[in-house]
């Protein structure tokens, strides 16, 4: 499945998750679950291993979805966030258990099917910062999506939404600043 | 010299040409400010990455039965959803031009065109390289939710037709009514309103409205039918949005559906600027 399936999200399909709606529950895995299988898989490089991972984000999630507050996450994110915390306590158990074997396991993925770890890595990224974009309110957000999305130059941003060239500037700073903090929170990075 | 600007880096990162002999020759020999551009060039670049193309493995079926094992799920719900996707062939091919959102969405009309700002930039890089692709993710509602806001209605209208991709899922949401958007003086776009109850008996306002260039943002409102009351439900930052009706409006009170051109003054009231409008037909 193409990435690109994942990125096709509504929030309406946030409400009804949180809402309680088995079937958004498969919807939601038919969109995400190669997402999630695929960066369990690259983290962990064994297909059991993803296999597990992938039942647990999905598990979690729907018994947590009382606690989900779709106002504040997108879906993709907020399972993206629960991917990561499953892989790291899978990473955790694995290296308490074999400790003397852990730094070679890192390095097992198997190189031969599917995107690269940095690809699958990525992917869950832009998705992630799609939500961030959206908390950015406007006209930040729609300043950074002419920029993004139509390349246009802060120049042109400035005359296309009537605002002081200063302003937009400042913006681009702030939420750009933003975007890379977002990722390196996500990444652990100080 | 000096470090680098933060807003010229900002700018050297988005791929503006912009700065002096001497800015250039101090990012050369400027650890600090070349590790700075590095990583807003990596958030513009993350930001801007083209998902088409890259291609995700699939949990083995063996992972839907044991989710819906161990959550109890409705038996009708028994198949795994990534293998009732085939039934779809747009979606399984794989074939860049048939993006999954765009032909799953049911309504999809008037979206390809006007789609969002089409994000291939004249000016850049490798992203150019396939704009086809990038048309086509534009479409798919790469900007948040453009086209995507049929598909998740068409996921929530249905109700039992197992055929495409994604109006497989059933839930049970109700249309209230729905209107469409026409333009008013002065103004050219035009969509439609939609009003859903979900299940949890949460109603929703759906609105497409093909984009526009104004000088404000798009507030969205509903009224009175003389006008003379209005509730403002949110900003419409796209061709499409999803709002929330407030459970204390009564709808038979405000049927107007409203999208005005907002200045950004921060006066909260409503602009007197109405790009559409149209007149919800309440189904009692």
């Amino acid at each position: 499945m193409e990435a690109a399936a994942a990125h096709d999200w509504d929030p309406g399909l946030d409400y009804a998750f949180a809402g309680g709606d088995e079937r958004i529950l498969a919807e939601v895995y038919r969109r995400l679950s190669p997402l999630v299988y695929t960066l369990a898989l690259r983290s962990l490089g064994e297909r059991a291993a993803a296999d597990d991972v992938t039942q647990e984000v999905f598990i979690r999630a729907w018994k947590s979805r009382t606690s989900y507050r779709p106002e504040a996450a997108r879906l993709p994110a907020w399972l993206i966030g629960i991917t990561r915390n499953s892989i790291s306590d899978a990473l955790s158990v694995r290296s308490r258990q074999r400790h003397l074997e852990q730094a070679a396991i890192h390095l097992v993925a198997d190189p031969a099917t599917g995107p690269a770890a940095g690809d699958v890595e990525e992917v869950a990224d832009r998705l992630t910062l799609d939500e961030e974009l959206e908390h950015l309110g406007d006209p930040q957000q729609t300043i950074m999506r002419l920029a993004f999305y139509e390349d246009l130059t802060h120049d042109q941003i400035s005359s296309r939404l009537n605002l002081p060239l200063g302003t937009v500037k400042s913006h681009i700073r702030r939420s750009l600043t933003r975007l890379r903090s977002r990722l390196e929170v996500e990444h652990g990075t100080p | 010299m000096e470090h680098l600007d933060a807003e010229l880096l900002s700018l050297l990162a988005l791929g503006e040409h912009l700065g002096t002999d001497a800015d250039a020759e101090h990012l050369a020999g400027c650890p600090e400010c070349s590790e700075s551009l590095r990583g807003l060039q990596h958030a513009v670049r993350i930001a801007t990455l083209d998902l088409a193309g890259i291609e995700l493995e699939e949990p083995g079926s063996q992972n839907w039965a044991a989710i819906h094992q161990a959550l109890g799920l409705s038996q009708a719900l028994a198949t795994d959803p990534l293998y009732q996707r085939t039934a779809a062939p747009p979606v399984s091919s794989g074939k860049p031009a048939a993006r999954p959102a765009a032909a799953d969405a049911p309504p999809k009309d008037s979206k390809e065109p006007e789609a969002e700002p089409a994000p291939f930039r004249p000016g850049t890089k490798d992203r150019r390289a396939r704009p086809g692709l990038w048309l086509a993710v534009a479409a798919a509602g790469i900007v948040l939710g453009t086209a995507a806001g049929w598909t998740a209605a068409g996921v929530l209208r249905d109700t039992g037709t197992p055929v495409p991709a994604a109006t497989q899922s059933t839930p049970a949401s109700i249309i209230l009514a729905q209107t469409s958007l026409t333009p008013l003086p002065a103004h050219t776009g035009s969509g439609d309103a939609q009003v859903q109850e979900l299940p949890d008996g949460t109603r929703q306002l759906t609105i497409r409205l093909s984009n526009e260039n104004i000088s404000g943002f798009r507030g969205v409102w509903v009224g009175s039918a003389d006008l003379s009351k209005m509730v403002s439900l949110g900003v419409l930052a796209n061709d499409s949005g999803v709002f929330t009706i407030p459970a204390g409006i009564d709808l038979a009170q405000y049927p107007i559906v409203d999208v005005s051109d907002q200045p950004y003054n921060g006066d909260p009231a409503h602009s007197a600027d109405s790009i559409a409008r149209g007149t919800l037909n309440l189904k009692t």
